[in-house]
């Protein structure tokens, strides 16, 4: 059988798997996702500790003015003296109607900060009384009008919030960076072995191409689709196998089955070309003619039955009525089982209709009648075959029964194979083709040959489903 | 008879084509559907030969647009591969009969030589006569010069075929055909044993024997001898 070779696969190169660029496409997405996500949590947890700082200066603000108001500025001042002297205190500043600067630990001020009340939340630059001078604007305050003039600021040095923000991005960095690598490497790790199981199948199919049919696709067991997959290959391929062992029989037979008859012909062929007499010459060209005749009957069987093993679809049907077929046939037969001195009974229970092809359906009956009379009665007997049609609810069932020697049940698989024949020196005449062309044609009607003993003899029952 | 073959194998052409004029027939070959076509409608023929696969245009189809070019002749269409359902697509493009390869001549012959006759300008015959045997196609029944030949149905068809081609060789795939309509080669000596049955009515007693065999082809009636 020729093989329809292509060019064999490549292996598949790991960077154009679909697993990998899968892997590539969620990396990427989830890196814009994980950046959105560093920076919405540093933003938000920095408006966490800004909006904390707000409260606590607000509230200081309001109770500094409470005592301003009750007790005096004085007593105020003094109060804020005693607050920033404590580690990690606000900014204070206090400054009076004329601008003089009255409290706080605050040496020097930007001066739009004063300028009216209200939250500075833009920060500011300023020089902290210990010395220490940002450069860089690092201050947000709450600036408050004091009762009789003057103006009081609280704020707060957001530097460390920044720092913060800093921190959190590049902690929440870093564990989102880890996660992108871990999927990174996973998918990598996971399409490597998806590819090298790919490998392995297109390894395995190469071999198949190159002729080898008894390769299976390795299952790991896991249940995945992989296995899934190489086994419903493996199935394939045990069908395919199944399939090529009945070709190669086949091949095998023919060479063997038409080897003889060819032979024969070649040699009478030889001698006619030796004859001299007419009346010797006319009569080895009809041997001739008769042997090229059988070699093409054997040809014609086989293709039949190849045509009708490779499936129904390739066979035209039609509804048939067996009982009109059934009757034909045995009116066809039955003058030649007379004139052996015996006898074809028919037997009709019914008159079933069937899907089918009448005239693979009558090739098949006459078959099985050619059988049971050639070889259906024992040696100095006449043969006596039965007929008969049958139905049941679901089926219909053409039995051809004789009082022969049967086919001993060990054998009865046998015969159904092509150019088995029990006669082993095959010297009775036929191709040993008739028994699986019935078989391979009731199949193809979606029913089955049956074999059984007859009691004695053989009983041949084509089994066919009925007509919904 | 005047045939065309229409065949793309030049070997198998040329063969035929020997073997119809050995027969006693003129022959005239074409390799390809289109030519095959312009032969076909351009000379009247008796009987045309087609092969099914054919360059050009396929057989089918060049005796599809015989047909509609209204040309009867008969057609014998040859195929190489017997697929089951073959001959009705064959016969349903307007082929009158056929076979498949490979064939033996003495079947093609028989073939070509009854679907000539079929194509002749004659009126349904109530009655055939070969000899004293005539059959009455009303009735149905047989008789040989004034003795009644009771028949069987089928005994019947058997003969009436065999009295329509007269002269003809009919072979037993065509009797199985057209008398049980079963299209295959039944590999059996089935159609002999009805033949000899029809036989022993038709001229057992009587001087003259009418049923002849024709050995390795066919049967034929026929009044003369041999």
């Amino acid at each position: 059988m020729p093989w329809m070779v292509e060019a064999a696969p490549k292996k598949a190169s790991l960077w154009r798997t679909t697993a990998v660029r899968l892997a590539l496409l969620y990396a990427i997405i989830f890196s814009i996702l994980a950046i959105g996500v560093v920076a919405y949590i540093s933003a938000s947890s920095a408006n966490l500790l800004l909006r904390e700082t707000r409260i606590a200066v607000d509230e200081d603000v309001r109770e500094l003015a409470l005592l301003q108001r009750r007790f005096g500025t004085a007593r105020m001042i003094r109060m804020i003296e005693r607050r920033s002297r404590r580690p990690g205190a606000n900014l204070y500043h206090v400054v009076g109607p004329n601008g003089r600067i009255l409290a706080g630990n605050i040496s020097s001020i930007e001066r739009r900060v004063l300028e009216r009340p209200g939250w500075r939340l833009r920060p500011f630059r300023y020089t902290h009384e210990a010395g220490r001078r940002r450069s860089a604007p690092s201050a947000i305050g709450h600036v408050f009008q004091l009762s009789g003039g003057g103006r009081l600021l609280v704020g707060r040095d957001v530097t460390s919030l920044g720092q913060v923000r800093r921190n959190v991005r590049q902690a929440a960095t870093i564990a989102l960076g880890g996660m992108v690598m871990t999927v990174l490497f996973l998918t990598f790790f996971l399409g490597r072995r998806a590819v090298r199981r790919l490998d392995k199948v297109i390894e395995t199919t190469s071999r198949v191409v190159g002729g080898d049919l008894s390769q299976r696709l390795p299952i790991t067991g896991g249940g995945d689709e992989y296995d899934r997959l190489s086994t419903a290959l493996n199935h394939v391929l045990a069908r395919v196998e199944k399939l090529n062992a009945g070709v190669r029989a086949v091949s095998d037979n023919i060479a063997h089955d038409l080897r003889t008859p060819l032979t024969r012909l070649r040699n009478r062929a030889e001698a006619l070309s030796r004859e001299t007499k007419k009346a010797k010459r006319e009569e080895v060209a009809m041997e001739i003619v008769a042997e090229a005749d059988a070699l093409i009957a054997t040809f014609d069987a086989l293709l039949l039955i190849s045509q009708t093993q490779t499936g129904a679809r390739n066979v035209p049907m039609d509804d048939v009525e067996l009982r009109s077929l059934v009757e034909d046939l045995h009116e066809l037969f039955e003058p030649s089982a007379e004139e052996e001195g015996g006898h074809l009974s028919l037997t009709v229970e019914c008159t079933p209709t069937v899907r089918g092809n009448r005239e693979l359906l009558a090739q098949a009956l006459t078959n099985l009648l050619d059988n049971a009379l050639k070889y259906g009665h024992r040696e100095g007997e006449t043969p006596k075959v039965t007929l008969s049609l049958t139905c049941d609810e679901t089926h219909a069932r053409i039995a051809v029964a004789d009082r022969g020697l049967g086919i001993d049940e060990a054998d009865r698989v046998k015969v159904l194979t092509r150019f088995a024949r029990l006669d082993a020196s095959r010297s009775k005449p036929g191709s040993g083709l008739g028994l699986s062309l019935v078989e391979a044609t009731a199949e193809a009607h979606g029913g089955a040959l049956h074999l059984a003993d007859n009691e004695p003899g053989l009983k041949a029952t084509f089994e066919l489903p009925l007509s919904q | 008879m005047n045939i065309l073959i229409v065949e793309d194998d030049t070997t198998l052409a040329d063969q035929l084509a020997r073997d119809l004029t050995d027969s006693g027939h003129d022959c005239t070959i074409t390799h390809d559907g289109e030519k095959g076509l312009k032969q076909a409608l351009a000379t009247p023929f008796d009987v045309l030969i087609v092969d099914r696969m054919l360059p050009e245009k396929d057989g089918l189809t060049m005796v599809m647009d015989l047909r509609d070019a209204g040309m009867t002749a008969p057609v014998l269409i040859l195929s190489a591969m017997g697929q089951v359902d073959d001959r009705v697509t064959g016969l349903r493009a307007g082929g009158d009969d056929y076979l498949t390869k490979p064939y033996a001549f003495s079947e093609l012959l028989a073939r070509i030589e009854v679907l000539a006759r079929r194509n002749e300008p004659i009126g349904p015959d109530t009655s055939l006569q070969v000899a004293d045997l005539v059959l009455d196609r009303i009735t149905h029944t047989a008789r040989r010069g004034s003795e009644e030949i009771k028949l069987l149905p089928r005994e019947y068809r058997l003969l009436d075929f065999l009295m329509q081609n007269e002269g003809k060789i009919v072979t037993r795939t065509m009797l199985l055909e057209k008398v049980w309509d079963l299209h295959f080669d039944p590999q059996t000596n089935v159609i002999d044993v009805h033949m000899s049955r029809l036989r022993a009515k038709v001229d057992k007693g009587f001087g003259q024997p009418l049923l002849q065999t024709v050995r390795g082809r066919g049967y034929k009636i026929d009044a003369v001898d041999g």
